[in-house]
């Protein structure tokens, strides 16, 4: 072995060097030490606020729907009852009026319950029950309810579907209600008409569509369709009683559903919504 | 003899409008304005159905359903949860109370009705 | 006179915060950068008694920022804190090596940056 030629102030040197680098590297050590634990907590705060801000949209949507249903409900139950005579007796011409008042608060109610539903869709609140739906029972199903309406009307409602079945994972509840929410436009604009209900069973999803014979759309407004509170009105008749929120509600859940929503309409001659829902959503 | 109806309601105008509903129909009604004086007011009446508000000051309506369902002496008396509540997850943990009927407000008569004679068996 | 302090920190809220902060221990004598090329500048041109720098900077970093400062003005003003919000970013025996005299996490209430400023002032 060579005997070491470095000089005692050499080695002195060396060894003072690995000393600064050891107090560097334990300095470095606690102050990384300090940084994870504030970031860790900074994250724990964040966390914290989250939950508040979450509980306090459930609070809100729980809340106002409390407040608008529990005056509705007395309002609509003396009303109810003064056409009934349980609160006495009341005159033709009376009732004629309560039953007027009655309409109106029906709408009131539809008008909450929509802004209810898109409130919840939007903030997230919304549940989403996945089951396995058989779209063609929820389109025959709603189209039998909304059988006496469309024969009031003196318009045909007619479904066609590919298959006997067609079965998605889904949340039956709101796709009952995009077919409810398209087949009562449908019906609110066609009058002597007819309206189409499609339901075409694909490999990974299923298309639907709403056709119907009735006033159109005009072109200008068509992108504005699924936007809230839209409402249109054409020279031939008034604007239609409605919340102008059940598309942004039926686009809403399509989406949710990994789905997209389609509209196509020619003045005078009719529109068709479309949109799809796929057989296995991610997620 | 009349059939007796509670009604667990914290809201007077609701318990005024739903009581003249149900006496025209030919029930007698009793109330109570929180879950605490709901359970007092069902042993105290043994009342043939209850109409069971879920918001309730003092214990919730779904307790006050719970604690109902769970007791031999009441477990009998078929309860309609009655509520103006957003949620379609209310109507389930209603079935996990053992609700028997659940009615939304603002309601309609005949369902109402309906489900008060379907439970009375009438 | 208070000591001048230049923030070099491209978040706007983070700076916020830290400016707000700062005020309140005393430290009113505030300038800032958005970027590591502009925080070198105006660390020449205002000369200030400290600087604190965020490692995330946009096209750079705050151990080069911090490097080229001590290139350009000595090793001994400004004193020089870096700060870091991510924690990928946690790497003290870097910031040391480049020439940093503090290193801290950021914090919504900035308890270890006025901790940091409380050692070096």
């Amino acid at each position: 072995m060579k005997p070491d030629e470095r000089t005692l102030q050499e080695i002195e040197k060396e060894l003072l060097k690995t000393k600064e680098e050891l107090n560097l590297q334990r300095w470095g050590l606690e102050k990384t030490n300090e940084a994870i634990k504030t970031l860790y907590r900074e994250l724990e705060k964040k966390n914290e606020e989250l939950r508040a801000l979450d509980k306090l949209k459930s609070d809100f949507v729980n809340t106002v729907s409390h407040e608008l249903r529990t005056p509705l409900t007395t309002i609509r139950e003396v009303i109810a009852q003064m056409s009934e005579g349980i609160l006495g007796p009341t005159s033709e011409e009376q009732k004629k009026f309560l039953a007027v008042c009655l309409e109106d608060v029906d709408r009131l109610k539809r008008i909450i319950d929509n802004l209810l539903d898109l409130a919840k869709l939007e903030s997230g609140k919304a549940e989403f029950t996945q089951e396995e739906v058989d779209v063609v029972d929820i389109a025959t199903h709603v189209i039998a309810s909304f059988r006496s309406a469309a024969d009031a009307k003196k318009t045909e409602l007619q479904g066609r579907y590919s298959a006997k079945k067609a079965v998605a994972n889904a949340d039956k509840d709101k796709i009952t209600q995009v077919f409810v929410n398209l087949i009562g436009n449908a019906l609110k604009f066609t009058e002597n008409g007819r309206i189409e209900v499609m339901v075409n069973d694909g490999p990974d999803s299923i298309e639907c569509a709403v056709s119907d014979t009735g006033r159109g759309i005009a072109a200008e407004d068509l992108p504005k369709v699924f936007g809230k509170f839209q409402q249109f009105g054409t020279a031939d008749g008034p604007r239609e009683n409605g919340t102008g929120l059940g598309l942004s509600i039926v686009k809403y859940i399509v989406e949710l559903h990994q789905g997209k929503v389609r509209v196509e309409s020619k003045t005078g001659r009719g529109t068709t919504f479309s949109f799809t829902i796929k057989k296995i959503p991610r997620g | 003899m009349a059939k007796k109806i509670l009604i667990i309601d914290d809201e007077p105008n609701i318990v005024m409008v739903v009581t003249s509903r149900l006496k025209a129909a030919g029930y007698e009604v009793v109330n109570a304005v929180d879950g605490k004086e709901g359970l007092e007011k069902a042993k105290k009446e043994m009342p043939d159905l209850i109409i069971l508000d879920l918001m309730l000051p003092k214990i919730d309506g779904y307790t006050v359903c719970r604690m109902l369902k769970f007791d031999a002496n009441f477990k009998q008396i078929p309860v309609i949860m009655f509520t103006a509540r957003a949620q379609a997850a209310d109507k389930q943990t209603g079935t996990h109370v053992g609700a028997d009927a659940y009615i939304t407000k603002p309601f309609e008569p005949q369902t109402l009705m309906g489900e008060i004679r379907r439970l009375l068996k009438e | 006179m208070s000591k001048k302090i230049l923030i070099v920190e491209d978040n706007d809220d983070d700076l916020f915060i830290m400016k707000r902060y700062l005020a309140e221990a005393g430290f009113d004598n505030i300038v800032s950068a958005s970027d590591a090329a502009s925080g070198v500048q105006k660390a020449r041109e205002e000369k200030p008694d400290i600087v604190i720098s965020d490692t995330l900077l946009p096209g750079s970093n705050g151990f080069e920022v911090c490097a080229e400062i001590r290139a350009a003005l000595g090793a001994e003003k400004p004193k020089i804190i870096i700060t870091t919000g991510s924690i990928d970013a946690v790497d003290a025996v870097k910031a040391k090596k480049a020439g940093a005299d503090d290193y801290c996490a950021k914090a919504s209430d900035c308890a270890p940056l006025l901790a940091a400023m409380k050692k070096i002032t």
